[in-house]
């Protein structure tokens, strides 16, 4: 596999969406050699869908009863999807033109995983549409629907499911726009669900629907955020991740028309920040569009408006498309980058150990009924409090520091002040800052484990990245040398004394060889005295300096990695549990594909290891020495499998962040980045 | 009683390491170098002239921290990359830990690449480095250039160039003027031990000479040339180069060969797994999964190939030898 992932890089085609699609099998190449073959799937599928197919996907989302379903009807201009008093769609529901032109099926299907459909009656449609639990049979075999799986509201459903899914006729939709009805928000066990399929990162453009009674709850302001994160943001970001948002604001005509403009002004204020740009919410009345489409009413004229905009973007493929692939690609990278940080820690594990992290996993993942916002609610405190104890821990050694510092200074000489103190305090800082760091990380690690219940390399790699340069800070104090004057004088006056022992009569001799020594020991006390009083001076200041930059970093690691574990939450979903879970048995795999490679290669070696004891430090050493206790011998052995298999794993998460800079810097057709030239010429 | 740090085993310690990087570095630099710089930051006489860099030492670098620099952890700047290398670099040459300050944007093309400023015997020791352009580099030109810029501060060399920065500024006083003529006979050698320092650092003769004699150029504002005014005058390329072939007949640079073959021979039985693949001869990566398959494919069930430059030479000059045929070429006393 390593040599493929070379040999594909290798072979770099110079198009942007050549790059994107070379990009796209290594990411998926990775996430297979990661043990993710879900995610691998899911990046090849999108990738062919946006840049080979150019299909459009925009995602209906909206609490319920705010008339998703009837919304769509009336882009479509038929009734096409149950509607009803009570709460409706359940299930994630596609509609399409049947991407086999030639076939051009219409009706009702179930989707299937492999990309197969089977024709689905339309009672069972709308059942399945409704989230309802209804046993059905296909062509002879049992077909476990999508809402068929849950026990409960808060019951995981499994990824190997199948869509309800409608084909049209082209004429009531662009054969490239396909639209996504989803649960509603508020129905949170079926609206993870639906982020569980990856539907929502699939968008390429969100319709967001709200009620003209209640317009944007506070949940409703919440989830809108997941879900305009979940697509990698809208403009106004480093880089235009290519998603679209319209905003429909239904049953407008439950509204006097007066309070209209105050309902839209709310709207703007209250998502100022949120969607970037001027909002232009499509005020429509669903129902009244699909009865009476010709209706004159600027209700369903913003219907007709709303369609023009949708279906317009089938021509637009090219323009968001390669920027949605690119989003999308490196959304999937940032979740392998961090499953691949649990399985580099795990590889530092005992095979015992990771069963046992394994099982706590499946354990809590199957018990974890927590809302989303509970566990954010949870980083966010722990973070706090850890924060909080750092900075009294911080604070106290600084007091300690700077006491123990003046104490020093107080019976340093002249070199040792100048030279050696400013590097001795900062080293005693530096202690100070690995110590923290190593407290910080345990506790960063035991706040990942209370969420995944196991945890990776990033709290260490995060407190490392941050405490690196505390070290390159240098020591901040500076005791000045004593002043020309009194150096000179000194050397002078030893000059002069030598001169005249010599050269001049005895007693003015004898008067300047003890006057010389006397007057040198009491300019030096001077400048000794004086430079420490300089150092004392110096000193509270520079700890203040190093005080403030190791808070800084400190604080700056907590919150990182309280974000970090925000978006692995959010970009694994309700596929978190069999995400980690694959990266642990990943690890294990590694370990006992390298702890086979080394048995093989001791096989072969007993010739060469008789050779190195008969000629000592010529010949290659054996694997582990014969001579050791088994205990010491077996321990040996799990370290070089560990060496090895984290090599390997090095080398994957360097392609890994390798892929990723190369999606950052990569210039898709319409950009312009304003390229610097080159930094450095020869 | 406090409880607090004990600086007084920090103090014994730097004591320590003062000693010991004073003895790594009598292992690879020039002596003659050495002597005189030990000479002038000890010295009655040389020692007081000298410490006129160090009183104005604290007035330039207050100028130089807003006009020019910005300390490594700054926000935003991407060097954990290239402080992880440095660290990897100091740690082979047992060099002394360095401030490290990044030029700011508008600053590059103006500096070189690596400058080395500093005071006398570790009062202040700084590492400027422009790392962008650093980081845009082959990793062994990088390696290269780093390397010597540590091994300046290594040698002592920090006031020598902090005396010429001096003497083109505005804190220049003909005090400093006058010590930047006078430091000619030894600004004269001091590239010869950077050099070794820098070709220790990226492992190979020809990258090193290649570097000395065509070195990058940072592009920015005031970029025209690798070197800015104020630097130093060294000794000829042609004799930098020359030093730099006689250097890579020593012992020295065959231990660190050796080093280096027995790391990657250690790869091929996966014995080792490097986490930095830095320039100084950790083994790539790739290179390492390469040798394991190699190993273990059923076809080539034969010994394991010997490395090349897995023992040091007998015939490998000593550094006594090397020192004393550039000395002689300098016609130094």
């Amino acid at each position: 596999m390593p040599d493929q992932l070379a040999g594909l890089h290798d072979e770099l085609p110079l198009t942007p969406l050549g790059r994107l699609t070379d990009a796209s099998r290594r990411l998926a190449a990775l996430a297979r050699e990661l043990g993710h073959d879900e995610l691998a799937k899911t990046i090849t599928e999108d990738t062919r869908r946006r840049l080979d197919d150019g299909r459009v996907r925009v995602v209906v989302l909206g609490e319920i009863k705010h008339g998703k379903s009837s919304l769509i009807n009336a882009l479509l201009g038929a009734a096409l999807l149950p509607v009803g008093v009570t709460p409706t769609t359940g299930a994630v529901v596609a509609i399409r033109v049947d991407p086999d032109r030639q076939a051009a099926r219409t009706g009702t299907f179930m989707l299937h995983p492999d990309g197969s459909r089977d024709p689905l009656e339309r009672e069972r449609f709308d059942a399945l549409a409704r989230g309802r639990r209804v046993p059905i049979e296909l062509a002879g075999r049992p077909i476990e629907p999508a809402a068929n799986q849950g026990q409960g509201e808060n019951e995981p459903e499994s990824e190997s499911e199948g869509i309800p899914e409608l084909l049209v006729d082209s004429d009531q939709l662009p054969a490239t726009i396909e639209v996504i009805d989803t649960p509603g928000f508020n129905d949170i066990a079926k609206f993870r669900a639906a982020i569980s399929r990856s539907e929502l990162p699939r968008a390429d453009v969100l319709v967001l629907v709200l009620d003209a009674t209640q317009v944007l709850s506070r949940s409703e302001l919440a989830l809108i955020r997941d879900a305009l994160a979940a697509v990698g943001g809208l403009g106004g970001s480093i880089q235009d991740s290519g998603a679209r948002c319209e905003l429909v604001i239904n049953r407008i005509d439950l509204v006097p028309e007066d309070e209209r403009p105050r309902i839209v002004a709310h709207l703007r204020e209250q998502l100022d920040g949120v969607i970037p740009g001027d909002l232009e919410p499509f005020l429509t009345n669903a129902k009244l569009a699909l009865r009476e489409p010709s209706d004159p009413s600027p209700a369903v004229q913003a219907v007709a408006a709303l369609r023009a905009k949708l279906f317009g973007l089938a021509g637009e493929g090219k323009q968001i498309l390669p920027a949605r692939a690119r989003s999308a690609m490196l959304r999937s990278a940032r979740l392998l980058g961090y499953n691949a940080a649990i399985q580099a820690r795990a590889l530092h594990l005992e095979r015992e150990t990771i069963a046992e992290e394994i099982s706590a996993v499946e354990h809590s993942m199957a018990d974890q009924t927590r809302d989303l916002e509970l566990v954010r609610k949870q980083i966010l405190d722990s973070s706090a409090q850890i924060r909080t104890a750092s900075e009294q821990r911080q604070a106290a050694f600084r007091r300690e520091l700077e006491e123990a510092a003046k104490l020093q200074i107080s019976k340093a000489d002249l070199h040792n002040l100048t030279q050696v103190m400013p590097g001795a305090i900062q080293d005693a800082f530096l202690e100070f800052v690995h110590g923290e760091s190593e407290r910080l990380r345990g506790e960063l690690d035991e706040l990942t484990r209370e969420v995944f219940a196991t945890h990776g390399e990033l709290a260490r790699r995060r407190l490392y990245a941050a405490t690196l340069p505390l070290g390159f800070r240098g020591p901040g104090l500076y005791v000045e040398p004593p002043a020309i004057f009194i150096e000179v004088g000194m050397l002078a006056l030893g000059l002069v004394g030598t001169i005249l022992w010599y050269f001049g009569n005895a007693m003015t001799g004898m008067i300047m060889t003890i006057a010389s020594p006397i007057t040198t020991v009491i300019l030096r006390e001077k400048t000794v005295r004086d430079a420490r009083v300089q150092a004392v001076r110096v000193l509270p200041d520079a700890l203040d300096a190093a005080a403030a930059q190791l808070g800084g970093a400190v604080g700056q690691a907590i919150a990182t990695h309280g974000q970090g574990l925000d978006e692995h939450l959010m970009l694994a979903d309700r596929a978190l549990g069999d995400q980690l879970v694959a990266s642990l048995l990943g690890a294990a795999r590694r370990l006992d594909v390298h702890e086979a490679k080394l048995e093989a290669i001791a096989a072969r070696r007993p010739p060469v290891i008789e050779a190195a004891s008969n000629t000592g430090e010529g010949a290659t050493p054996p694997l582990v020495s014969p001579e050791l206790p088994a205990e010491v011998a077996t321990r040996r052995l799990h370290e070089r499998v560990a060496a090895a298999a984290q090599a390997e794993l090095g080398r994957l998460e360097q392609q890994h962040g390798e892929l990723i800079t190369e999606l950052e810097a990569l210039e898709l057709a319409g950009e312009d980045r304003g390229t610097d030239g080159p930094a450095v010429l020869h | 009683m406090s409880d607090g740090p004990d600086l007084s085993h920090f103090v014994q310690h730097r004591q320590l390491d003062a000693y010991e990087q004073g003895m790594a570095r009598q292992t690879y630099a020039y002596g003659v170098d050495l002597r005189r710089s030990h000479w002038l930051a000890s010295s009655s006489l040389g020692n007081p002239l000298v410490r006129a860099v160090d009183r104005a030492w604290p007035t330039l670098a207050g100028h130089l921290m807003p006009e020019a620099f910005v300390p490594a952890n700054q926000p935003g700047q991407p060097t954990t990359e290239l402080l992880a290398e440095l660290t990897t670099l100091m740690q082979l040459l047992r060099a002394p830990l360095p401030t490290v300050r990044l030029l700011r944007p508008d600053q590059r093309g103006r500096w070189p690449l690596v400058t080395p400023l500093g005071a006398t015997r570790g009062g202040a020791l700084w590492l400027v480095l422009d790392g962008e352009g650093l980081l845009a580099l082959d990793p062994s030109v990088r390696a290269f250039l780093i390397g010597s810029g540590l091994g300046h501060l290594h040698c002592d060399h920090g006031v020598y160039f902090t005396a010429h920065l001096l003497a083109g500024r505005r804190e220049g006083n003909a005090g400093t003027r006058m010590v930047r003529s006078l430091m000619s006979p030894w600004t004269g050698v001091l590239a010869f031990s950077a050099d070794r320092a820098g070709m220790l650092c990226c492992g190979s003769l020809e990258r090193a000479v290649a570097v000395i004699e065509d070195p990058p150029v940072p592009v920015g504002v005031g970029a025209a040339e690798a070197e800015p005014s104020w630097w130093p005058r060294m000794a000829s390329t042609s004799e930098r180069v020359r030093a730099l072939h006689e250097f890579a007949r020593s012992a020295v640079f065959a231990r660190l060969l050796a080093l280096r073959a027995r790391q990657r021979e250690q790869a091929m039985v996966a014995e080792a797994g490097p986490s930095f693949a830095g320039p100084a001869g950790s083994m790539k990566l790739d290179e390492l999964e390469d040798t394991i398959v190699d190993v273990e494919a059923p076809a080539n069930d034969r010994p394991l190939e010997p490395v090349p430059n897995q023992y040091v030479p007998e015939q490998a000059w000593s550094l006594a030898r090397v020192d004393a045929r550039l000395t002689a070429r300098l016609g130094l006393l």
